[in-house]
């Protein structure tokens, strides 16, 4: 069954929660989670999340399962935090 | 179906060649009409809905591969034409990836701005000479506006600048270690590039660092916005988009084209334009696919083919581009004034193991790293390490590209394809192969850059040499030559089988120097315009 965007946009706003670069991104986390969605490789991988049988009945992703699929999801959050207007801002005064 | 208009110019492409023709002739009142099988973008495609780097969704699009490479800025922009929209077939990937843009102003809407003159020994088996050219390299540097700075170099001549952007210690750094190899002919100099500079203009240069995902200001020249808005009112004037030309008619039993056959890109109707004379200016790929596919009775291998030349001595400047992280700029801030990213150019010289000798063009880019494509790099680093590290690397990353000459072979080749495009036009086969000739080449440029970024304090070197086609400087394919038998056009870019057909792109340089082409394409266009200017007014 597809899953819905609402169970979608839960599972990104639950691992940004989780994720290292959550304060820089917590207060974007609409624009994260939209961008997320839009890209179809990204919400491939959202997708393959919530349809594995662990994480619909337990809420945990398996690593060994899911391993490439999760890390894909926080590589773009540590992306957007490092692409973020404040980090540059930041890094271009050294 | 067929319009009763018959129109005096007709103006395929609206790109560096069509552009600077279509607004020399309707600046002169002459009767023009530009077709062009793109739309025109919306004004503000490079500021809202495809702005430049990580403006938008930092940079992760919806049908980009995530997370992609630097390389993707350059080659993967959705303004692109796609395998369905394109000259050249699927096929023609193995060996040659051509990239065109289907909108107004043709590839400048991405275009870096480089605009360097050819050298005197560049036009070497042209029917033109430096000489030919000089009066209107000069008139289109005026009409685009090229920054730099005059600096005497036989083999770069001097034009009409504004100032370029200031220097930046990454500049400063390229230019003493490059000095300091003490190689003969090799030249470091402020960037030639059709870019208004200068502060207080509406469309002056904002410093975003790199001009090629497009301009937000429309600093960098391009026909849409720069000369357009002059003649797009003009009662004899007009610019048709979205209308794909398929094919040329001629006259029964005449060499003269009478018609331009297109296609309405929406409706798919096909449309019969009359014209007197016709300027085909769509690329090095899609002007020979245009006359393949013009293929008639008399002329079965297609229309200005008499020699045989046509789609044959494709080239392209084959390139090597190598980054590093300069380890004199780690944590150092940003320059205050980022500049267009290249402010550099450099010019040097080489000899092959077979004792001749050959020149290189190219620049060093610095850029705003707002596209974090270097994560990729970070990644072995504890994740806690990583910010603190991307900041101290994040104003140290410097490229070096160089260019090679173009290697003028007729089996490189375009050929007609049974392959059609969505709107079922045949697209033509590109067969190609660099020469032993050009890997030399290649190799002694990879050297020279190595060493210059080990003596600029670089660190870890990554990049190497691109695949065919990547240098997007495609010449050749409408050679012009003195004699017919051994060319497609004349001197004036006139074709030789017949009398009212000009070409006017990349496709009639006969011989690609090292050198950027796109100012001398624009030259040529000047020239004709003002050629076709005189003829009418002596008519």
């Amino acid at each position: 069954m597809e899953p819905s965007d609402e169970d979608r946009r839960r599972l990104v706003g639950d691992l940004l929660q989780r994720s290292r670069y959550r304060r820089g991104l917590q207060q974007r986390s609409d624009e994260v989670i939209r961008v997320v969605l839009a890209n179809r490789q990204l919400r491939g991988a959202v997708d393959a999340i919530l349809a594995d049988r662990d994480y619909s009945s337990l809420g945990r992703i398996d690593r060994r399962r899911l391993g490439h699929q999760k890390a894909l999801i926080d590589h773009m959050l540590e992306w957007a935090y490092f692409a973020s207007d404040e980090f540059v801002e930041r890094a271009r005064r050294g | 179906m067929a319009e009763d208009r018959v129109y005096d110019y007709v103006v395929v492409g609206t790109g560096a060649g069509g552009g600077i023709v279509a607004h020399q002739l309707a600046k002169a009142g002459l009767d023009v009409l530009s077709v062009d099988q793109g739309p025109r973008l919306p004004g503000n495609y490079f500021t809202e809905v495809n702005p430049p780097g990580a403006r938008k969704d930092w940079g992760i699009r919806a049908h980009m591969t995530f997370p992609g490479d630097s390389r993707d800025a350059l080659f993967k922009h959705e303004l692109f034409a796609d395998r369905e929209n394109r000259s050249s077939s699927r096929s023609s990937e193995r060996s040659f990836l051509s990239y065109q843009l289907m909108a107004v102003g043709g590839l400048q809407n991405l275009w870096n701005g480089v605009s360097v003159r050819f050298a005197p020994e560049d036009f070497g088996g042209w029917p033109v000479g430096y000489a030919d050219l000089e009066a209107d390299y000069g008139a289109t540097e005026e009409l685009i506006t090229v920054c730099g700075t005059a600096e005497g170099i036989p083999g770069l001549p001097d034009g009409h600048y504004i100032p370029p952007k200031p220097l930046r210690p990454s500049d400063r750094i390229v230019m003493d270690a490059i000095a300091r190899m003490g190689r003969p002919d090799t030249y470091v100099i402020p960037n030639r590039k059709a870019i208004e500079t200068r502060a207080g203009r509406a469309n002056a240069c904002i410093s975003t660092g790199i001009c090629t995902s497009g301009c937000m200001t429309d600093a960098v020249y391009k026909f849409s916005t720069r000369l357009l808005p002059e003649i797009e009112t003009l009662p004899n004037y007009e610019l048709r988009a979205g209308l794909k030309a398929v094919r040329l008619e001629r006259r029964p039993g005449g060499a003269e084209i009478v018609a331009l056959i297109c296609r309405d890109t929406e409706t798919g109707e096909e449309l019969r334009i009359a014209g007197r004379t016709f300027i085909l200016s769509a690329g090095a790929i899609e002007t020979p696919r245009l006359l393949l596919n013009s293929r008639d009775e008399a002329a079965p291998n297609g229309m200005a083919n008499s020699s045989g030349a046509l789609g044959r001595y494709l080239q392209d400047n084959a390139k090597v581009a190598l980054s590093t992280a300069l380890l004199k700029l780690w944590g150092k801030p940003a320059a205050p004034d980022i500049g267009y990213g290249d402010l550099l150019i450099l010019l040097s010289k080489d000899v092959l193991p077979d004792g001749s000798e050959f020149s290189f063009c190219g620049h060093a880019i610095q850029t705003v790293l707002d596209t974090p494509y270097y994560l990729e790099g970070l990644q072995s680093a504890p994740a806690v390490l990583r910010p603190w590290l991307a900041r101290k690397l994040f104003n140290s990353y410097l490229t070096l590209a160089v260019f090679a000459p173009g290697d003028p072979d007729p089996e490189n080749r375009l050929t007609p394809s049974a392959d059609r495009d969505r709107f079922g036009v045949p697209q033509v086969d590109i067969a190609y192969r660099y020469s032993e000739r050009t890997l030399a080449m290649l190799d002694k440029m990879e050297v020279f850059v190595r060493q210059a970024l080990r003596r600029c304090s670089g660190t870890l070197v990554y990049g190497g040499r691109d695949r065919p086609g990547t240098g997007i400087h495609y010449a050749g394919t409408t050679r012009m030559s003195a004699l017919p038998q051994d060319g497609v056009v004349n001197a004036d870019l006139r074709a030789h089988d017949h009398p009212n057909l000009y070409l006017c792109d990349g496709g009639v340089i006969p011989t690609l120097p090292d050198k950027h082409l796109t100012l001398t394409i624009m030259t040529l266009a000047h020239r004709l315009g003002r050629h076709l200017v005189d003829r009418d007014r002596a008519a």
